[in-house]
């Protein structure tokens, strides 16, 4: 066998068998079963366990650039909170595209249109200005945001009157790309307000947060598409992740034999250097 | 006093105040604090008007005086263009308006999914480059790698438990300490940072002259 040829194949070889070994489950699901991690289950426990009225506020820091993994969480986590009619919930996003999210969970699920409006949800839409941003509304809500996303004043929503500062917040869910994003949440809600956090991250950041889990920073992490597909399976959903699912591992697989083709043409064409 | 002079006592007396609040809580530190927050605010949303009349001098300057390729200047009229557009019909009809939704679901959604997914096939090729065990360091790296790939895909608990459970040791022990150290050291060069500014030391914020 030619070895030295493998060594040398054509990158787009591979290109074109990741697009195959992506789009054949999706047409053709195989069915691989899931087994639920540890700090996603955290996560589900906490929201399940919120006590009565609980204030969540639900942060959508991210864009439409990871909204492939990331719109997924954030419909679990959405639909999760919204099934209990007695929490209020709180719309916010630190990031410009942040706002796409909250016209997109609403469209995929209703519910909030037969909820009353500034009693039991409000949407307070996009704040600029980043970390000092979340420190600033962490601090005083009523302070920096005087309206909402619809121009109503925020001392006119009766939600917001029990809502001063991030200490009266029972929940903070941020489903989060980048900076500002989970360290940032955590510097200046969870530090200096003791609000608990859930945090859905891309999956290459999920090893980077798991201390924060540990730590109990983090009361729960869903990290990538693995975690929503975890997630849909908790809310008996069957939705687009654990779709997705058999994808990530038939790619996984595919990358792997790759590597292990490369390291077997590299040993034999060094064994016969020598 | 001179420009430098004063934005470095502005910088000196935000940055210990509000650094200052989350040590000591009186009502005047806790208030000028909130205060000085709360332009932080009002200095993003400068910031982002700011970047808006750049990119449209810069892109606007390259049109203009035909600088760079044809190609560049069709860009940068696309970009200009649609920025126009999105301004238009955010201000006219609101940001969750159809029309506004529309440009962000055809050109911006699909655009940036692209460029984000197109990692998938940059890792597939760069693991088939790198990941070869040329010494122990990379092979390491390289079983490692497998395991955790394995393990973390529904395939891995397909194949073996051992697969997840090795992950998440893997994940918890050496993972965790290594993220732990760098969480630690970053926060520590931040406050090194930090210090610098304040002391005065580190002023390349100010820009030169």
């Amino acid at each position: 066998m030619n070895w030295a040829s493998i060594q040398r194949m054509d990158r787009r070889i591979i290109y074109a068998a990741l697009i195959v070994v992506l789009s054949f489950p999706l047409f053709k699901p195989v069915g691989i079963p899931l087994v639920g991690a540890e700090i996603t289950r955290k996560a589900f426990d906490f929201i399940d366990q919120l006590p009565q009225g609980a204030v969540v506020v639900f942060s959508t820091d991210t864009g439409v650039a990871s909204q492939g993994e990331q719109y997924p969480q954030a419909s679990v986590l959405f639909e999760q909170v919204t099934r209990r009619e007695d929490i209020k919930l709180i719309l916010i996003t630190f990031w410009e595209q942040g706002t796409i999210y909250f016209t997109d969970l609403q469209k995929a699920n209703p519910v909030l249109q037969t909820r009353t409006y500034g009693e039991q949800w409000v949407d307070l839409g996009y704040v600029p200005g980043a970390e000092s941003a979340m420190a600033a509304v962490g601090d005083d809500f009523h302070k920096v945001l005087t309206t909402d996303a619809r121009g109503n004043a925020i001392s006119s929503l009766p939600l917001m009157a029990d809502v001063l500062t991030a200490k009266d917040v029972d929940l903070l869910i941020t489903i989060s790309a980048g900076t500002p994003g989970v360290p940032e949440f955590q510097r200046q809600w969870n530090a200096r307000h003791g609000t608990p956090m859930v945090a859905a991250v891309l999956s290459q950041f999920a090893t980077i947060y798991m201390p924060y889990v540990n730590s109990g920073q983090l009361v729960g992490l869903l990290g990538g598409l693995r975690a929503a597909a975890e997630y849909e399976q908790y809310l008996g959903l069957a939705g687009t992740a654990g779709r997705a699912m058999d994808a990530l591992s038939l790619s996984h697989v595919m990358v792997i034999l790759f590597v292990g083709l490369a390291n077997v043409a590299h040993f034999m064409q060094r064994r016969k250097a020598q | 006093m001179k420009g430098r002079e004063l934005a470095f006592v502005i910088c000196l007396f935000v940055g210990v105040t509000v650094g200052l609040s989350g040590y000591i809580s009186t009502p005047i530190i806790n208030s000028i604090s909130s205060e000085l927050l709360s332009w932080g605010v009002v200095l993003g949303a400068f910031a982002l008007t700011l970047g808006l009349l750049n990119s449209i001098r810069i892109h606007g300057g390259r049109i203009a005086r035909r600088h760079g390729t044809p190609g560049d200047r069709v860009f940068s009229a696309v970009l200009l263009g649609m920025m126009a557009i999105a301004t238009v019909v955010g201000l006219a009809k609101g940001t969750t308006s159809d029309q506004y939704q529309f440009i962000y679901k055809t050109f911006l959604t699909p655009l940036d999914g692209t460029i984000f997914a197109l990692i998938a096939f940059f890792i597939a090729s760069a693991a088939w480059r790198a990941f070869i065990a040329r010494n122990s360091d990379a092979a390491i790296l390289l079983v490692t790698a497998t395991i955790v790939m394995l393990g973390r895909a529904p395939i891995g608990e397909l194949i073996t438990r051992a697969l997840p459970e090795a992950t998440a040791w893997i994940m918890d022990i050496p993972n965790m300490a290594a993220q732990r150290g760098i969480i630690i050291g970053a926060a520590l060069g931040s406050i090194a940072l930090g210090l610098r500014i304040l002391l005065g030391i580190e002023r390349s914020y100010l820009g030169r002259g």
